[in-house]
């Protein structure tokens, strides 16, 4: 039998998060590689759509500084692109040629926010570390939810089938009668489900349900 | 001589169409019917006799022939043309001699006679009427025939116009003398109030005479709309005539009603067809105001676009020296200052400023039009020249050239540097976009003039070409597929080109690659 070791799963909090730049103008791209550097922050520098999409994205809190008008593809393409692709990073658009239209299309299309060159760079470093904090929380609620899976993974069907009832507000001694056990054994898979659940409460493991949908 | 397009919009000057020519055929064919009914199967009813029908119709025909003489003098004032001057004052007769006629007109103002004149002046005023507007038209047919020198008045217009109403109302004042005066001297051409003699055709004939030849003056000499409804109306006089007195000889009989109706139609077509005309050409005009109006927008558009791109092209570099400075400041500003950052923060302003001193002076090199003139030039000698200019380059690439240049190419009128603009980019574009593909490297740059005498050049390579995808977004300012382009070449070739009235234009080149096209229709001959 192959004993379940559940891999400790490491708070975002601790990794370091990335920026990723897309813009075909060196200048540009070298100079906003500056300004993160400065304020302590880890930069990667692309100068196309296609330059990016190659690298293989790791799981840390990370956004995109994304230039509108690429070789290619463009900066609007590459995000509907992601958007089919399921890869939710926050993107911050960046533009010499911005419009209000342009802006528009950009934040309906789910951007965090759309920049005009040449910009402060507060206002770069403030929206580059709003969407950080924006995938944190997302990458975290995305991790809590896969722990949760993985942890309910491990329990028996029969367990499965317990915590679904208890979480429907039943006594054990509905749960008994329900799957035709005895009381004192539906207690058991309880409580084995809430160590496994590492639930400190029954109140916590009713949510722990809920979060998972069951 | 008036400006040929100033020609072009009046009717008189303009020429029949096959539709007009069939609807003329059509209203004579129409009318022709009409007599053959009136005189065939009918003209055995005897209709009453209205004695309001007279004055309404008299009424009628002097409003129809001032309105049409009046917009005739306006043409006349606008061309000047001798031709014209005659055929309105024509107008002016039938419209005055209308007033005696109706005068004399037996019944009409006092019952059994005349208000002025004896039995036979009503006929005889009718015989001048017709015999004087056909002498009228035969005056515009010989005179807008003559040499050009005589064609024209070089007079005032106000001057030629009351010259001309004051001799034809003197001309309409001696008829009517004549008529009322003789009366009693002249043939009998009519027995009592309602029935004409047998000698009425013997004064008819040659009056019909008059007409016809008048008719075949016009035809001999038509040309224009005003030469074919004149036709018609002098071939609708010439059987007016005889069906005054044939098959019934008796005023207020069926075919005398089909005479007068005969007569309103011909004394209304001119005016029509003028009337018709001018609202075709107030539409025209309408249209090409219209026509420019968008074409101006257009042009505004483009501007618009071209200032857009501009200030994307400086707001790069500026923007890149701006966030250097910034992130330099924040190495600068830490408690231990790092040194090293800060200097590559410098590096990068300097470099970006250098980019921006770039971008200005390109854009400068495009739109440097001041204090220069088109000129005309020889489109062979700036190919030569670009290719030599660009010779190092192309060398470089191992990209052959053919050039193939027609000899016979007329001189084009253009500014020499924006036209060799164009071609520099459209040269450029076709070398980068050969050096990204291996393979044979061949920039074929031709001109050549086609049927319509439009002089055009063509660059072809055989690089990446064009993407179907892209095909329509290749001119839009701002689209680019090169790392480092400015998405700006094609728009700025196309703005050029257009503004020497030409058409830039793509195409694919076989077996591969792509041909840019272009046209200018300005050429003057060599």
């Amino acid at each position: 039998m192959i004993k379940f070791a559940p891999k400790s799963s490491q708070p975002s909090a601790e990794v370091e998060p990335v920026v990723y730049v897309i813009d075909d103008d060196s200048g540009v791209r070298d100079s906003l590689g500056l300004l993160f550097r400065s304020v302590g922050l880890r930069a990667e520098l692309f100068r196309s759509a296609k330059e990016f999409t190659q690298r293989k994205l790791p799981p840390v809190p990370s956004c995109l500084v994304l230039d509108v008008r690429l070789p290619g593809l463009s900066g609007f393409e590459l995000h509907a692109e992601l958007t089919r692709a399921d890869v939710d990073i926050p993107i911050i658009f960046i533009t010499a040629h911005g419009d209000i239209p342009m802006s528009v299309r950009a934040m309906k299309a789910g951007a965090v926010d759309f920049i005009t060159k040449p910009f402060r760079d507060q206002d770069m470093l403030d929206a580059v570390s709003a969407a950080i904090t924006r995938d944190r929380i997302r990458l975290d609620a995305e991790r809590a939810r896969f722990d949760l899976q993985r942890l309910f993974a491990s329990l028996t069907s029969r367990e499965q089938e317990v915590m679904a009832l208890v979480a429907t507000g039943l006594m054990n001694k509905q749960i008994a009668a329900q799957v035709g056990l005895s009381e004192i054994t539906v207690k058991i898979h309880r409580g084995h489900a809430m160590k496994k659940m590492q639930a400190r409460s029954l109140a916590e493991l009713v949510k722990m349900a809920g979060a998972l949908g069951i | 001589m008036a400006a040929p397009e100033e020609e072009f919009f009046v009717l008189s000057d303009l020429s029949p169409g096959l539709t007009q020519k069939r609807v003329a055929l059509a209203v004579v064919f129409g009318l022709l019917v009409l007599v053959f009914i009136a005189a065939g199967p009918l003209s055995g009813v005897q209709p009453r006799r209205i004695d309001a029908f007279v004055p309404a119709y008299t009424t009628a025909m002097f409003v129809n022939d001032s309105i049409t003489a009046i917009l005739l003098f306006a043409q006349f004032s606008i061309l000047r043309s001798r031709a014209i001057l005659i055929i309105a004052s024509g107008y002016v007769f039938t419209a005055l001699i209308l007033i005696p006629w109706i005068l004399a007109f037996p019944g009409v103002f006092v019952p059994g006679r005349g208000l002025i004149g004896g039995l036979q002046s009503t006929s005889w005023l009718y015989f001048s009427w017709h015999a004087g507007f056909s002498m009228f038209v035969i005056g515009y047919a010989l005179v807008k025939g003559a040499d050009p020198d005589r064609r024209l008045w070089r007079g005032t217009v106000g001057a030629a116009i009351f010259l001309s109403v004051a001799l034809t109302t003197v001309l309409v004042l001696a008829a009517a003398y004549v008529c009322v005066a003789f009366e009693a001297m002249l043939p009998r051409v009519v027995l009592d109030s309602l029935r004409l003699s047998p000698s009425w055709p013997y004064v008819g004939a040659p009056v019909a005479l008059v007409s016809i030849v008048a008719l075949v003056l016009l035809w001999i000499r038509r040309r224009s709309m005003l030469d074919l409804w004149l036709m018609v109306v002098m071939f609708l006089y010439a059987i007016e005539i005889p069906l005054s007195y044939y098959p019934t000889p008796v005023r207020f009989s069926i075919d005398w009603y089909a005479v007068r109706i005969i007569g309103f139609f011909s004394s209304s077509l001119v005016l029509i067809v003028m009337l018709y005309e001018i609202t075709t050409l107030y539409g025209r005009l309408l249209g090409a105001v219209r026509g420019r109006r968008q074409e101006r927008e257009a042009r505004m558009v483009t501007g618009e676009a071209v200032a857009a791109t501009i200030a994307h092209e400086v707001k790069q570099p500026l923007s890149g020296m701006i966030t250097s400075a910034d992130a330099g400041l924040r190495f600068l500003n830490r408690p231990l200052p790092d040194l090293e950052e800060a200097e590559a923060a410098f590096k990068q302003i300097v470099a970006g400023g250098h980019r921006a001193a770039a971008v200005v002076d390109g854009i400068r090199t495009i739109f440097k039009t001041e204090g220069r003139k088109r000129a005309s030039l020889d489109l062979n000698d700036l190919i030569r020249e670009t290719l030599a200019l660009m010779r190092g380059d192309l060398a470089k690439h191992r990209i052959r050239v053919e050039a193939l240049m027609d000899e016979r190419l007329p001189q084009v009128v253009g500014d020499r540097v924006q036209l060799q603009q164009v071609l520099v980019i459209l040269m450029t574009n076709a070398m980068e976009s050969m050096i990204a593909i291996d393979g044979s490297r061949v920039l074929c740059v031709a001109s050549h003039m086609d049927d319509d005498g439009h002089v055009g050049v063509s660059v072809a390579d055989t690089g990446t070409g064009i993407g179907p995808e892209d095909t329509d977004r290749i001119f839009n300012p701002l689209f680019t597929t090169k790392s480092d382009g400015m998405g700006m070449g094609l728009s700025i070739c196309r703005s050029i080109v257009e503004a020497h009235d030409g058409r830039l234009w793509a195409a694919p080149n076989m077996p591969r690659g792509a041909i840019f096209h272009f046209s200018s229709t300005r050429s003057v001959s060599a």
